[in-house]
């Protein structure tokens, strides 16, 4: 094993790879900038972006650590509520029928049309903050979790039903289980659109002050056409997202690696 | 599922006791599962059963075997409730539906596929009926149905780990675990390579020579029902029916001199004729 080339390695490759197109396009991108004479307020090289973002390390990271709190509690309790609907819609067609029009409405409407609304309503920015971005992140939730209860093998379904199985032992003991592997696809999508939802709200608020985020940094960065300090808080937006959907991967796995094919390591 | 008088659509009493003296003469234990008349006819207007006579007493090994769409499975599905006829009279332990369950009216079913928990061990699995009827301690349980299909070593594997074989071992050995009075398979090994499969039935006929369970089985293998059965039950398609229900009055306990031996042979070539009678028929 240890006598294998690194270049064969997946995990290494894994890794490695993405960075090395990752590094080709940075060069790239400084050479550009730098051989072109491109200013830096069309658009700044890494090099510069770097620089703005060291230089406003203490805002930048306030406003990031800001972002990210409205994103997980928006993320968290679009799990709570969404897997709460979704259970709810388990317990019989019709609720299903009934209701679940309503949740693609909360899905279809655009946010950035509804966040003035929301905005207006709750006097509390934060609350509103995380109300619009739970708005985005509920469906992926509540659509995944519905589809994973009702996707239950039928020989076992009927299995259940031959050894007398309340509905309460059979939801426990058959449908959550199968719908793990639904709920954890469901996580991914939402911790994505839960930070597009706070970042979306913050905008449409576009309030400064304390409680700021970066979705406010862009915006005053724009304005004073601080463009490479613009692309620092775009870029660590961009990291935050990716931290998010790698820590939802994880979870994933970690809770699926006994059985279920997504989690699994191919052996042939 | 659960509805008990509703698997009842005529009763006929005298059909009844032209089934416990007619239909099983190998057997003599007292009925487990009689159908009279029974059809099932489906709402596209295909009748998928018509007037089917089975009796099945205790300790008997039946197979159903037949052409496809003969409807040995539908028919082998109603014997578990797991679907209504339209014609006709079921009776579980000469009662309705509604009986079965109790102490020495249960009932076990096995599929074609093994249908496991593929998020559940081996123990856990096994151990699903007893936790469904509210039991907690089945440790015990376990070890004993997992000796009997001789999987005791993997307790703690998932079912990913094991082969297709080990597989469907785990679920007859779910099936064992309720100690079933009649045990329902439909053709548990039909996905199973021949050597595999030959293992299995030689263990299956071991264990059903130790503990006399009362055993419906649905195969499309000539070999495998003359080699298990105490009575072959030939079906016939569109409409699905009984053709012909053939003893096998071989002398127990079977094993490999019983393959080779040429009364085997005469008995598969009897079921072999009355299938293709079944098909062309």
């Amino acid at each position: 094993m240890s006598a294998r080339p690194l270049i064969e390695n997946e995990r290494f490759l894994r890794i490695a790879a993405p960075l090395g197109v990752g590094l080709l396009f940075l060069a790239i991108w400084q050479l550009i900038v730098t051989e072109a004479h491109i200013p830096a307020y069309l658009l700044p090289g890494p090099l510069a972006i770097f620089e703005a973002l060291l230089a406003n390390w203490q805002t930048l990271g306030l406003a990031l650590l800001m972002t990210l709190k409205v994103t997980f509690l928006a993320f968290f309790v679009a799990l709570v509520l969404g897997t709460a609907a979704a259970l709810l819609f388990a317990q019989s067609k019709w609720l299903e029928m009934s209701l679940f029009p309503y949740a693609v409405m909360l899905q279809v409407t655009p946010i950035v049309a509804i966040a003035p609304l929301v905005i207006i309503w709750f006097k509390d920015l934060q609350v509103a903050l995380v109300v619009c971005a739970v708005i985005i992140a509920i469906f992926p939730i509540i659509s995944n979790t519905t589809l994973g209860l009702n996707s239950v093998n039928h020989n076992l379904n009927n299995l259940f039903d031959m050894y007398r199985a309340s509905r309460w032992q059979k939801l426990l003991h058959l449908r959550i289980p199968s719908a793990l592997p639904y709920f954890f696809g469901g996580l991914r999508i939402s911790s994505g659109l839960a930070l597009i939802g706070a970042v979306v709200a913050e905008f449409v608020a576009g309030t400064g002050g304390q409680g700021a985020g970066l979705a406010y940094q862009i915006l005053q960065a724009g304005y004073n056409l601080q463009i490479p300090e613009m692309f620092a808080a775009l870029m660590l937006l961009t990291l935050a997202g990716i931290a998010l959907f790698g820590l939802m991967v994880a979870l994933s796995n970690w809770a699926l690696k006994n059985w279920h094919e997504s989690a699994l390591k191919q052996e042939n | 599922m659960r509805s008990g008088s509703g698997h009842v659509c005529t009763p006929s009493e005298a059909r009844h006791e032209y089934l416990r003296q007619g239909v099983s003469k190998t057997a003599r234990g007292r009925p487990v599962f009689e159908a009279a008349g029974v059809g099932k006819t489906y709402a596209n207007g295909t009748v998928a059963l018509t007037d089917v006579e089975l009796g099945i007493r205790e300790g008997e090994f039946v197979s159903l075997v037949g052409p496809s769409g003969c409807g040995k499975s539908t028919l082998l599905r109603m014997i578990a409730g797991l679907g209504q006829g339209t014609a006709g009279a079921m009776r579980w332990w000469e009662q309705d539906f509604g009986a079965v369950g109790q102490p020495g009216r249960r009932l076990a079913f096995v599929f074609q596929e093994a249908a496991l928990m593929p998020w559940a061990t081996v123990e856990r699995n096994v151990e699903l009926p007893l936790r469904l009827a509210g039991q907690r301690k089945t440790a015990e349980q376990v070890e004993e149905v997992l000796e009997m299909v001789g999987l005791q070593d993997f307790r703690k594997a998932y079912p990913r780990e094991l082969s297709g074989g080990m597989q469907m071992r785990v679920s007859i050995a779910r099936a064992l675990i309720t100690k079933p009075n009649l045990l329902l398979m439909d053709e548990p090994f039909g996905a199973l390579d021949e050597m595999t499969r030959a293992k299995l039935n030689q263990d299956l006929l071991e264990l059903w020579e130790r503990h006399r369970w009362t055993v419906v089985f649905v195969t499309h293998s000539v070999y495998e029902s003359v080699f298990l059965s105490t009575r072959v039950v030939v079906m016939a398609a569109r409409p699905g029916r009984v053709l012909e229900d053939i003893p096998i009055d071989a002398p127990s306990p079977r094993g490999q001199t019983f393959r080779t031996s040429s009364e085997y042979h005469g008995w598969c070539d009897r079921v072999s004729e009355s299938l293709a009678r079944a098909a062309s028929a």
